[in-house]
């Protein structure tokens, strides 16, 4: 597994260097950026292979279900970036996030208290969470990128082609992906609400104040983005701050999980 | 043979000169006609666009390139002198590089406009028709076009806009993307607003609407540039509906203030606009412009950014020239290899008839030999000259590698007296020698048709 884990943070690494470096898309090292993360991405899923051979599986721990999570992620951006689209700012961000998420899974992972995933409640609910995490680090990557585009071009400093992608086209794209994230992320935080209820009781309500506040936050956030936007035709800038404070929520709840864990 | 490039341009002359002397696409075929006539030309391409006419032609006898001038003066009723005075004149690798930069718009008045390309390919196909392209044009141009397209491809020459216009559509895009199905809405009927209405339509938008205070003028623009025509009171449901306003008008106040289109935004459902505002004062009050999803670019925002895609391409253009060198050193190359060929092949000719000429006298002293001693006199002869000319040969074929050191060419001609052997072949060159070539190392095993590869 080590040997893979390294081959897999050398490819991140590169492609982190190639997509930071490489910002003209015509310059040799930035037509290399995807391959790299693409082969990055490959090595990831190796390495997470090489964990379930050794005992170790995503839904084992918080570290190893946010490294698949990422991992998910990276994939998705693959999926929807093209030479024609780019999207080299979000994939400058993808690559070291997706590095971190490979670190923490090998590092910590293992070395955690083991989830007891034999109640089917909670092994639901990390699946979900995992594709969750993963949806909105996407989702919040290309409203971070429609927000810097629609900064610049508010502010007079964006220079015709330098994007591949028009305004609209990240602001539909941060839509679908918001509408496919958010059941799933919801039912992720119904059912992890309903497992802590079942192991702790109310008590819950005061020992995980942080963690249901964050969850509260980001669903309240990600459904009024598409209420509002199928009632009002609420989209771009707003729509995109709320997928922030959806994607920053998640981020505390993870937080809170990894100091617990 | 002479390649020349002949004739005026922006740089040169002044308009109403260019207008004059320049051919309209149904006389062209005429002029060529006339030029070979009248210039003595051998090979002709006429270029005839608003910027510019020139010849690019070929002389076999010794160049003389005022005759394509007085040639294009008349055919056109011009005053030679007044030609004359305004024509530009170059010759031989001067030549060749200037079609190579015209065909790739470095000497375009806006460099790195894609037209002028398109404007070349034209003119050479015009020319192919009426069968006034020989080997040197055809090779000349289509390498140029090569070099068109690579300036075009790998340097960033034509990035962005060189024109308010385009410079509008580039941002439309940029918010838009494909810009097909788009509706832009015309306020005003002036001549800028047209303009930038055929540059959308062209780009793909589906739907123009033109809305002015005179009906009169907006039914006008509207059958121009087909689109439809709507009553001044009709604006909000124009704005409602547009994706791209261009605002042209000449009201003394903004006609669009930030409480009509927050209305407006509201009745969009929070859909993008975006407003170009080139009219003087402005239409567009610059608060709308804080509004979510409304982009508001007025003609000192546009200015600005087509200074800089100007300034961009300007930079670009030593890296372009660097670039089109390659192509222009690899026909030239060409040319002056094509050009040694007949020297040569009588070189080689010429010490070839010597050896068989003194072969058979010594055979003939000999008397009766066996057919392998026959076997070894012949080979000593050929392999005699084939050692003699080896480094004269190899010397010839390095010279069309540069245009730098003695002609060679003339030398050997000069030294050997082949012009008259030469003379016959000329016309029949044939293909350039394949240059970089190694020549052959082992002279034992060298052979001269190495040099000939007709």
């Amino acid at each position: 597994m080590l040997p893979l884990f390294i081959l897999a943070a050398l490819a991140y690494g590169a492609a982190s260097f190639a997509f930071g470096a490489g910002s003209d898309p015509t310059s040799a090292i930035g037509r290399w950026a995807r391959g790299l993360l693409a082969s990055a991405a490959v090595l990831h899923v190796a390495t997470i292979g090489a964990q379930c051979v050794d005992g170790n599986h995503p839904f084992k721990s918080v570290y190893l279900a946010t490294s698949l999570g990422l991992l998910i992620a990276v994939v998705g951006f693959l999926a929807i970036s093209a030479s024609r689209r780019p999207m080299r700012a979000l994939g400058a961000v993808l690559a070291p996030v997706g590095l971190i998420g490979l670190t923490l899974g090998v590092v910590m992972g293992p070395r955690t208290a083991p989830l007891d995933i034999s109640e089917g409640l909670l092994g639901v609910h990390i699946a979900l969470a995992t594709i969750g995490v993963s949806g909105f680090t996407l989702a919040a990557g290309v409203a971070g990128l429609y927000l810097g585009m629609e900064r610049r071009l508010r502010t007079k400093k964006f220079l015709p082609g330098q994007s591949g992608v028009s305004l609209t086209g990240l602001d539909r794209l941060h839509w679908w992906l918001v509408l496919l994230v958010t059941p799933v992320f919801t039912v992720a935080i119904v059912t992890g609400a309903l497992t802590l209820l079942r192991h702790e009781g109310m008590q819950m309500l005061s020992d995980r104040g942080l963690e249901l506040a964050a969850g509260a936050v980001a669903f309240v956030a990600s459904t009024v983005s598409l209420v509002a936007r199928a009632a009002w035709g609420l989209r771009g800038r707003k729509a995109a701050w709320l997928t922030m404070i959806a994607f920053v929520s998640m981020v505390l709840i993870l937080v809170s999980y990894a100091l617990r864990s | 043979m002479n390649l020349l490039a002949v004739g005026l341009n922006h740089t040169t002359a002044p308009v109403d000169l260019r207008e004059r002397l320049s051919f309209p696409q149904a006389e062209l075929g005429e002029g060529l006609a006339g030029l070979v006539r009248q210039a003595s030309l051998s090979e002709v391409v006429l270029l005839s666009t608003c910027n510019r006419v020139e010849v690019y032609a070929v002389q076999t006898e010794q160049a003389r390139p005022e005759r394509i001038v007085d040639a294009l003066a008349e055919l056109r009723g011009i005053g030679t002198d007044l030609v004359r005075k305004h024509c530009f004149v170059r010759e031989h690798d001067g030549a060749a590089r200037h079609i190579f930069r015209v065909a790739a718009s470095l000497e375009s008045m806006v460099v790195g406009e894609p037209q002028i390309l398109g404007q070349v390919k034209d003119a050479w196909k015009q020319a192919r028709e009426r069968q006034t392209v020989g080997p040197i044009l055809d090779r000349c141009l289509t390498m140029a076009f090569r070099g068109a397209k690579r300036v075009r491809s790998e340097t960033d020459i034509a990035r962005g806009g060189a024109s308010i216009a385009s410079v509008a559509v580039d941002l439309a895009r940029s918010i838009f993307g494909d810009l097909s199905g788009n509706r832009v809405a015309l306020l005003g009927a002036g001549e800028m607003a047209r303009h930038a209405a055929m540059h959308l339509r062209s780009a793909g938008a589906s739907e123009i609407t033109v809305v002015n205070r005179s009906p009169e003028r907006a039914a006008e623009l509207a059958s121009a540039v087909a689109g439809r025509a709507l009553a001044w009171d009709q604006l909000d449901d124009a704005l409602i509906s547009a994706d791209v306003v261009i605002a042209s008008t000449g009201a003394r106040e903004p006609i669009i203030d930030l409480r009509r289109m927050k209305t407006i935004m509201r009745k969009r459902r929070g859909k993008p606009i975006f407003f170009v505002d080139i009219a003087v004062p402005r239409d567009v009050e610059p608060q709308v412009g804080e509004l979510d999803g409304v982009y508001v670019y007025d003609v000192d925002d546009l200015q600005k950014l087509l200074h800089q895609n100007l300034a961009a391409r300007g930079g670009e253009r030593e890296a372009a020239g660097k670039l089109l060198e390659q192509e222009i050193a690899a026909f030239l190359h060409w040319q002056r290899a094509r050009s040694l060929n007949p020297v040569i092949r009588g070189l080689r000719e010429h010490a070839q008839g010597i050896a068989q000429t003194e072969l058979d006298r010594a055979l003939h002293r000999l008397g009766e030999l066996s057919p392998e001693q026959r076997k070894v006199v012949e080979a000593l002869g050929h392999a005699i000259t084939q050692k003699l000319l080896h480094r004269p040969l190899k010397a010839l074929n390095e010279s069309a590698l540069t245009t730098e050191g003695p002609d060679l060419g003339g030398a050997v001609r000069t030294l050997f007296s082949l012009e008259g052997a030469i003379k016959g072949s000329v016309e029949d060159s044939g293909p350039a020698l394949e240059l970089g070539e190694p020549a052959p190392e082992d002279l034992a095993s060298f052979d001269l048709e190495a040099f000939d590869l007709d």
